[in-house]
């Protein structure tokens, strides 16, 4: 009964090619309108600080994080702390980040590559307008001076615009850092009380990473970066981004050297927007740090041999870890990880491009990466079939009235492949 | 699937046009073979097409494995049909009125291998479009169309009965 010269025998159509181009071109269309529309309704949380409390992007900006952070933390040097540190916080922000470290030596690496130590050739040698890399002890700057990752030679320069990298956490796959933005000028014209409300600046950046041995990636393929905080005054900003969408199957080690260059942001708070153009190059070394702050083992089944083996606490993410045999996985049979925290809220991805994955034996552990609220009490980790709730799904995400996020929670705990619930520290 | 392929497919999810179109464009052929499988004539396939690559690329960020992309790509474009048989009243069927559709056709011309195929319900004609037409193996079936291989296979042995019989009653 095999039919196969049924299949062989149907004719392509000239005007194939046309209605294919042509779907692509209306898809990209629909995309960017999608993405654009999203990103403008991050930025439309800035419009208050209040109305930032219950939108998912802002999790880091509640009130009172606001009112300590006003009280007793400074700014400078401790820009994590500043964002995410609340009177209820188990986890000391202020001692999570390490401080970024600039390689400032780069510009003059490059252009005298002959004068680097053994060991280090190659990181200095201007090849396809790649920078030069300093050596690591000599050309760093003293932790905490101001300038922050801004190299020598591009702190002098007269950008009215100053970017620099203060902190940096990477746990050897997400980085995350703390930028300080300032400006000479205000950053919105005619905008005066804009201290104290949230806002995110997006950048079209290029970042890579750099090993000891020379041998560099470029990593955030997305070509662009978010970062997410609020304006200490009408000329300072100071937020959080998570590097690129991660940094991929890159493996990240202590002493590699994180760089981002760009030319163009664009501003945001509340309802208005500016766009700014320059040249920023920032640079920081990382040091990753392995363990989680918390992990809670679940080794609950989901679907014959796969696993929902724990849940990782990280100071910006929740890692949930699922175990599978080498060969298969959930997500190609559209089961998909979703969390809740304890307000209702459905976390996001942390990373939007991708999961990540660890083979160890005979097995593989795919990592679902979200963004954790600081505020978050308690999660709920659920494993869901995509496909068989799609319709409830669309109810509770587009619907004119949709559920409530307690609900979807109860709705999740009756229907899923199995949860597991994580109080935080 | 090799590794220029994944790269574009994860550009694509990037949001890179020429990816996008680069990707459909290699697999312009099945897409559209597949369709017509479903849709039987040009102009519906050519929409079936279309309609599937808008799905693909809105909802191309919820990809997670690359190299899975054609069986995400195939679902998609089932679904898509699916929607059209249903939006045309030709997917109302019960298990039951497929028999009945089968046994009504004694004052038509003989009901031919394609048209019973066209009466079989979902998953059954998927299954024998996918393994027959297409030559997907019942566990590549399994995969795309998101059931437990046994399943599948119970569901095939069904189908072809199920075929069998509404042939037999022509005849």
């Amino acid at each position: 009964m095999t039919e196969y010269r049924v299949w062989d025998e149907i004719e392509i159509p000239k005007e194939l090619d046309k209605v294919i181009k042509d779907a692509v071109e209306e898809g990209h269309r629909r995309l960017q309108r999608k993405r654009k529309g999203k990103y403008l309704r991050v930025a439309a949380i800035s419009m208050a600080t209040a109305a930032a409390c219950f939108i998912a992007v802002a999790v880091g900006f509640t009130n009172p994080v606001v009112a300590r952070a006003y009280s007793n933390i400074p700014v400078i040097g401790n820009i994590f702390a500043y964002l995410y540190d609340t009177a209820d916080s188990g986890i000391p922000y202020a001692q999570v980040g390490e401080a970024a470290v600039p390689v400032k030596e780069w510009d003059e690496a490059a252009q005298n590559p002959g004068q680097e130590e053994p060991g280090r050739e190659g990181l200095g040698q201007k090849e396809s307008g790649q920078k030069g890399l300093g050596q690591g002890g000599s050309g760093q700057e003293e932790l905490g001076q101001q300038g922050g990752a801004v190299p020598d030679g591009e702190a002098d320069t007269e950008d009215p615009v100053q970017i620099a990298i203060q902190e940096y956490f990477c746990d050897g796959y997400s980085l995350y850092l703390s930028f300080e933005v300032s400006s000479e000028e205000p950053f919105m014209e005619g905008v005066t009380d804009i201290a104290g409300k949230a806002g995110s600046i997006f950048l079209y950046a290029t970042e890579t990473i750099a090993t000891e041995t020379g041998e560099r990636a470029e990593i955030g393929k997305n070509g662009s970066m978010v970062i997410r905080g609020m304006f200490t005054d009408e000329r300072t900003f100071v937020g959080i981004a998570r590097s690129g969408g991660s940094l991929d199957e890159y493996p990240v080690k202590d002493g590699m050297v994180y760089e981002m260059d760009s030319a163009h942001m664009r501003v945001f708070a509340g309802e208005q927007e500016a766009d700014i153009r320059g040249e920023w190059k920032v640079s920081t070394e990382i040091a990753c740090t392995g363990e989680s702050l918390m992990t809670e083992s679940l080794g609950q089944t989901i679907r014959g041999d796969c696993v929902l083996k724990e849940v990782r606490i990280q100071p910006y993410e929740i890692q949930v870890v699922i175990e599978e045999p080498k060969g298969r996985s959930l997500a190609d049979e559209f089961v998909l990880i979703e969390v809740f925290d304890d307000q209702g809220r459905r976390l996001s991805w942390a990373s939007q491009s991708s999961n990540r994955f660890v083979e160890e034996g005979d097995m593989r552990q795919e990592v679902w990466m979200f963004e954790k609220p600081a505020d978050a009490q308690k999660v709920t980790v659920f494993a869901v079939d995509e496909l068989k709730w799609m319709d409830e799904w669309k109810g509770y995400l587009y619907s004119d009235d949709p559920w409530s996020g307690e609900q979807m929670v109860e709705f999740l705990k009756e229907n899923c492949f199995t949860y597991g619930e994580v109080e935080l520290p | 699937m090799d590794s220029l392929e994944i790269d574009l497919i994860k550009r694509a999810q990037n949001g890179e046009r020429e990816a996008m179109e680069q990707i459909f464009l290699m697999e312009r052929e099945y897409l559209y073979k597949m369709a017509f499988l479903y849709m039987k004539n040009k102009e519906d396939s050519l929409d079936l097409v279309q309609e599937c690559i808008l799905r693909c690329i809105t909802s191309i960020r919820s990809l997670k494995q690359p190299q899975y992309f054609r069986t995400w790509m195939t679902r998609i474009l089932i679904n898509c049909a699916h929607e059209e048989w249903a939006r045309r009243g030709r997917y109302d069927f019960t298990e039951e009125e497929v028999f009945t559709a089968g046994e009504s056709f004694p004052d038509e011309e003989r009901m031919d291998l394609y048209h019973a195929i066209d009466c079989l319900n979902f998953p059954y004609r998927d299954i024998i479009i996918q393994h027959y037409f297409v030559g997907n193996k019942l566990n590549e079936i399994a995969r795309t169309l998101n059931l437990p291989i046994g399943t599948v296979k119970v569901y095939h042995s069904r189908a072809k009965s199920r075929l069998k019989c509404m042939l037999e009653v022509e005849e």
